[in-house]
């Protein structure tokens, strides 16, 4: 107890920080990321080897002081499509977890602030969303062909709109068909269907924190202040309901990692010529007889970055709980 | 009580329609029509079954409403769906749905079943050492290596270990394949090792740390501290007093555990070629059997939301101080 008081002259985030300090697996996890991280931006300074330039004479080599972990089916050297790897697979991880938080904390708030029949509509939505078998779903709308999907939509609008317009329409249209070809698509529809579905358990939790925040008394005060629904929303119950979205946004980025790797597995993640850590992972499958150790480093990487990433949950979850005494 | 069970199963109705609609539009957003699928196919498939020209392929889109337009299509699909009459497979035609899922389903809930039953085993027992033990070395150990399994992706674990364990090359301990659930119980036992070790892995973490929380809630109890005042051994009060309280509400998760598995046994399932349920909805989602689909989706999230249903009501009949008209709120 004594030391509780020491606490006192802390604001809240140095209590924070001080108590994730004190588990020491979270902070060590934290460097291990940030390590992982800072590789993985500063790979084309580090490496000598080019991603995209396979050395063709050099096949399946064993790592050595050039390749250090060898070179792969094609003549690519490993340590540097891994670390390539690396900035897709973190950025789709970190970009998904971000936005399903970002939609989960406004549905959830505002389900919960508005009541009635708005929240039964969304919370309708919500169960309706978690009830379904997510891994079947994701791998429906990996398959779909988004290139027929947005000619069939102009298409539709060309029909519907004036003649003068048809070959503007035409115009977006083939932009946007070969915005589809272009690698970033890849990337892009990955993220969008992960954080799609996956945002429903955030807006669950922040609706169950706005609940009991929203008939306070500094809510009151603020609406008697002449503060609008956004602002009390935004200003003041966001803000306060946002410890349970942290840690469960860090907990889900592991998750959202994993959901990558599998999608890959099927064939249905991210095209092979992007390296990732999934696509890496199940592109080795094919040679696991020949050089074991290829299929090791993907899977290493992605175990210690999902395992790194929910001890700092972990470590979060001890430092912003505030029912939690500093022992 | 029967007032909030009646709320919540109105509740479940809408939700389930929601259901419907959405898996259906998602569904048929996925472009490729089963028709174009065969057609494509060469009609390979359509010589399978004895069908013959083009002109069968109208037939086809004609049997199974392919040529109505989508909101007809989804009526006479629900109509028939509220009394779980799901229609042929339009890939293996002679079937009816009902028929498919009925023959790939006993292998899926052995599976399940299984890797619930040894996760339990396995998972309380650890969950009642760490709590018992919190913040010792052991504790410590026992939650990194948990963290560990749970982190490793389960595809990845499966194909080390085919290739580990069932290969001639290597160890050649287990088979990786041909698991029939009617197979005599030794020999099914043994086949399913791998695919019920595998699918565990995962598990063990989050039930275990619930087990830990759980324990260390109860150890935390006046009662606990009233039964070591009154000189009982610590064996007595853990076995005796602890273990029995905060194994409540570990039961209540098995519930909602149970449907996750279903829908994660498409991993498993593909990479041990298990003919079941998971490898037939990931079958029928790349042949765009639609009647197929609809009801592994429709089926699953049923059994999802039963299963919330369940866990809900159990938790408040096990916890004597939250009433039902407080849970409804």
């Amino acid at each position: 107890m004594s030391n509780n008081i020491k606490e006192l002259h802390l604001s809240p985030s140095q209590i924070a920080w001080k108590r994730f300090k004190r588990h020491r697996l979270a902070k060590i996890s934290m460097w291990i990321i940030i390590v992982l991280a800072i590789l993985s931006i500063l790979i084309p300074i580090i490496s000598g080897h080019n991603v995209d330039q396979p050395n063709i004479m050099k096949i399946f080599t064993a790592s050595s002081s050039e390749h250090l972990f060898g070179t792969d089916e094609n003549g690519y050297d490993v340590f540097t499509r891994l670390f390539y790897g690396g900035r897709i697979s973190l950025s789709v991880g970190l970009i998904s977890a971000l936005s399903a938080a970002i939609i989960g904390t406004l549905i959830g708030s505002m389900a919960a602030y508005f009541g009635g029949w708005i929240d039964s509509i969304l919370m309708r939505i919500t169960d309706t969303m978690l009830a379904l078998p997510v891994l079947p779903l994701l791998i429906i709308l990996s398959a779909i062909d988004y290139k027929k999907l947005i000619h069939i939509f102009f298409n539709f609008i060309q029909k519907i709109s004036p003649s003068i317009i048809h070959s503007s329409v035409l115009f977006v249209d083939q932009k946007f068909q070969s915005f589809v070809d272009a690698e970033l698509f890849g990337i892009i529809r990955i993220i969008f269907i992960i954080s799609v579905f996956s945002w429903m358990s955030v807006a669950r939790l922040v609706r169950g924190e706005v609940l009991s925040l929203k008939n306070r008394e500094f809510i009151d005060a603020s609406r008697s202040m002449g503060a609008g629904h956004t602002r009390i929303i935004f200003k003041h119950l966001i803000p306060n309901a946002l410890t349970p979205v942290i840690i469960s946004t860090t907990l889900s980025l592991g998750a959202v990692i994993q959901y990558e790797a599998v999608l890959s597995f099927f064939g249905l993640g991210i095209p092979s010529s992007t390296p990732s850590w999934g696509n890496m992972l199940s592109n080795s499958l094919e040679y696991f007889v020949k050089s074991p150790s290829f299929i090791f480093y993907p899977g290493l990487l992605i175990s210690i970055t999902v395992i790194c990433i929910n001890f700092i949950g972990d470590g979060l979850r001890d430092a912003l709980d505030p029912r939690q005494i500093l022992k | 009580m029967r007032k909030y069970i009646l709320k919540r199963l109105s509740l479940m109705i809408i939700t389930l329609f929601g259901i419907t609609i959405l898996s259906f539009i998602v569904i048929r957003l996925a472009p490729g029509n089963p028709a174009d699928l065969l057609e494509q196919q060469g009609g390979e498939i359509v010589q399978k079954t004895g069908q013959a020209s083009n002109e069968s392929m109208d037939e086809f889109r004609r049997r199974y409403n392919l040529d109505k337009p989508l909101h007809i299509q989804y009526l006479t699909w629900i109509k028939k769906t509220i009394l779980f009459d799901f229609g042929n497979s339009l890939i293996y035609k002679t079937k009816t749905v009902n028929e498919l899922i009925l023959e790939r389903l006993p292998v899926t809930v052995w599976i399940s079943f299984m890797t619930i039953f040894i996760t339990y085993i396995i998972a309380v027992p650890i969950g009642v050492l760490t709590a018992v033990k919190e913040n010792s070395l052991t504790d410590k150990t026992i939650t990194v290596i948990l963290f560990m399994l749970y982190s490793l992706p389960s595809f990845f674990v499966a194909i080390w270990c085919i290739n580990l364990f069932a290969n001639i090359e290597m160890l050649n301990w287990f088979p990786a394949q041909e698991l029939e659930w009617n197979y005599p119980i030794g020999k099914l036992l043994y086949h399913s090792i791998l695919p019920i070790f595998c699918s565990t892995l995962a598990s063990y973490a989050y039930l275990s740390r619930q087990m830990r929380g759980s324990m260390l809630d109860v150890l935390r109890q006046d009662y606990i501290r009233t039964a070591r005042a009154k000189g009982l051994s610590e064996k007595i009060v853990i076995f005796k007093h602890a273990i029995r309280n905060s194994l409540i509400p570990i039961i209540t998760i098995a519930s909602a555990i149970l449907p996750e598995l279903i829908g994660g046994s498409v991993i498993i399932e593909s990479i041990f070629n298990i003919q079941g349920l998971g490898l037939l909805s990931f079958e029928a989602i790349l042949a765009r059997d639609y009647n197929v689909i609809m009801a592994i989706f429709y089926l699953s999230s049923l059994l999802t939301l039963v299963g919330i249903l369940i866990s809900d009501i159990l938790y408040v009949l096990t916890n004597p101080r939250i009433t039902f008209d407080e849970r409804s709120e």
